[in-house]
């Protein structure tokens, strides 16, 4: 017969046995956080950023007849064929119009590497950023007074160790264009760069989710940073310090999608990635699809590779993740490490708490009710 | 635990946090990875709980108590961990390779898988008491400190915990005497 002092040993046993868990040693851990640039300070409180009555009537009537003709451009101007998939299960009724790109009529977009901004009423077309550099991927602030966007040199891989990827912003008419000071990105060693960016919803800020450190050093690391955009305060990290054994490869590292979780703000949506836990291959990082609060507390990973393969969607990269509009569903982008599997699906479709994944023919915006899901073909 | 480098990490000082929790890292690690027994569970747990710590540092009344303040940070970012397990099943990386026999105090072998499963029946507020009493050595009433529960509470899920435990090995040795019983018939 087994006694309580015998259970009692066996639970010690248990409890006690040596386990060796990671290996990293701490004295880069040290150096890397003193080479943080960023200064400890409290966050600013999320409550002021819906202060502002963005989604009052008057501003809901604008919106709709905005959304109404950026619909007509996109179906007018867009040189794709554009089609859109219909999201299984989606609610039609009763959902929020989306306010447009910013709320003021105007769409950002780039080609050949410079930004342009056009003015579906007008039909006009102005490019107000230009010049040799690489500049993609822009964004209207909230309230449209700004649209930020990534700059790469346009030397970038004649450069070794080639510059970092910037965040800067212009107004919509091109006037004070300005880099986000220290909103950069080292390059990636992989495949470029990993840099997400976000407007907070109140437009004073930007959400940088960037490599920060020194080139292969193990202070080189992924943070999320909170950019005031007039450089008076700040810049906060979202993250602590933290040592890269707890970082692994970044604690936050890669894209931000639709960031903040509508209509509130209350999570923000990214991906990031990091060694194999296991430690199958040093230099393979695994992807995750994660959220997080605003404070930086709370993450919880909806989505990883092992995820992936068991949903049958193969060893695919996960990127560029966003909220339906009703912040219910989550569409993220694929691709793919190896050879793709037989049938490719670029996207796939989870609900908030990252279950009820679906497979999805494209990769695109939503429409405003959250019904479809428009890509290019 | 050098009060001066927490009250420094309190009023700012990153290469004072930084310091305070290398030393403590490992262990907290070791917390989370036997409550939960799965490491990347462990290691989100830690995750976790360093962010709390840098954020509710300002708020740490007593520098004396942060290292016990940190257990408890981490203890709870195990439940969460668990919670979240219970809902998701993503997670699957296996469990870490161990010795499959382990040997306790009286020469005993029990197992490894038995124990495992024992293990696997107590509950995480079970878990978190023999975690910190047996692998920090703390004395239940300690434990119940840095857990912020009572001491009788403390002491009852020891108790249990080790009541489970007890049933797991008691199975375990009539299974044995039933397989020599075959055998020998």
């Amino acid at each position: 017969m087994t006694t309580d002092q015998q259970a009692h040993e066996a639970l010690r046993a248990l409890v006690r046995e040596p386990v060796a868990l990671r290996e990293d040693g701490l004295d880069s851990v040290l150096a890397a956080v003193q080479r943080t640039p960023q200064a400890r300070t409290r966050l600013p409180h999320i409550d002021g950023w819906w202060s502002q009555p963005l989604f009052g009537a008057t501003r809901f009537a604008i919106a709709a007849a905005i959304v109404a003709l950026f619909g007509g451009f996109l179906l007018v101007a867009q040189p794709f064929d554009r089609v859109s998939v219909t999201v299984p299960g989606a609610q039609t009724e009763g959902l929020p119009p989306v306010i447009g790109p910013a709320g003021n009529g105007l769409i950002a977009f780039s080609r050949d590497g410079d930004i342009f901004v056009g003015d579906p009423v007008s039909g006009t077309t102005t490019a107000i950023v230009s010049g040799p550099a690489s500049d993609t991927e822009p964004t209207f602030s909230p309230d449209g007074t700004h649209i930020a966007f990534v700059r790469v040199a346009a030397d970038w891989d004649r450069n070794d160790p080639p510059p970092p990827w910037e965040i800067h912003v212009v107004r919509p008419d091109g006037s004070d264009e300005r880099a986000i000071e220290g909103a950069n990105s080292l390059e990636l060693t992989r495949e470029g760069t990993w840099v997400g960016f976000g407007w907070t919803p109140d437009s004073a800020g930007i959400v940088v989710n960037h490599i920060t450190g020194d080139r292969g050093s193990p202070g080189e690391a992924g943070r999320l940073t909170l950019f005031d955009l007039s450089g008076a305060a700040g810049p906060w990290l979202l993250t602590p310090p933290l040592p890269p054994q707890m970082t692994q490869c970044g604690y936050l590292c890669g894209d931000v999608g639709g960031l903040f979780r509508p209509p509130n703000g209350d999570r923000i949506l990214y991906v990031f990635a990091r060694p194999h836990p296991g430690g199958r291959d040093p230099g393979h990082l695994d992807p995750y699809v994660a959220v997080i609060d605003p404070d930086g507390t709370d993450r919880e990973i909806l989505a990883n590779r092992t995820f992936m393969i068991e949903n049958g969607f193969g060893d695919a990269e996960m990127a560029d993740p966003s909220w339906s509009p009703d912040a219910t569903r989550i569409l993220v982008k694929l691709g793919f490490n190896g050879p793709p599997p037989e049938s490719l699906w670029p996207a796939f479709l989870m609900d908030a708490d990252g279950s009820d994944i679906r497979r999805v023919d494209g990769y695109g915006p939503w429409s405003p009710d959250g019904s479809r899901i428009a890509f290019e073909e | 635990m050098d009060t001066d480098l927490v009250v420094r990490a309190q009023r700012g000082d990153q290469q004072a946090f930084t310091r305070l929790l290398g030393p403590i890292y490992e262990r907290l690690h070791q917390i989370a990875y036997r409550m939960l027994r799965d490491r990347p569970l462990a290691e989100e747990a830690v995750q976790q709980a360093a962010l709390r710590i840098w954020i509710g540092l300002p708020k740490l009344r007593d520098p004396e108590r942060f290292e016990a303040w940190t257990y408890r940070l981490v203890v709870n970012a195990c439940y969460s961990e668990a919670r979240r397990r219970k809902r998701r099943l993503s997670e699957v990386h296996g469990l870490a390779t161990h010795e499959p026999i382990v040997r306790d105090e009286f020469g005993r072998i029990h197992d490894r898988d038995q124990l495992e499963r024992g293990f696997a029946r107590l509950s995480m507020d079970q878990r978190a008491v023999v975690v910190l009493h047996h692998y920090l050595d703390m004395a239940v009433d300690d434990v119940a400190d840095v857990l912020g529960i009572r001491r009788g509470t403390a002491r009852s899920r020891l108790n249990r915990a080790i009541s489970r435990m007890r049933e797991v090995l008691e199975a375990e040795q009539r299974g044995l005497v039933q397989g020599a019983q075959e055998v020998s018939r």
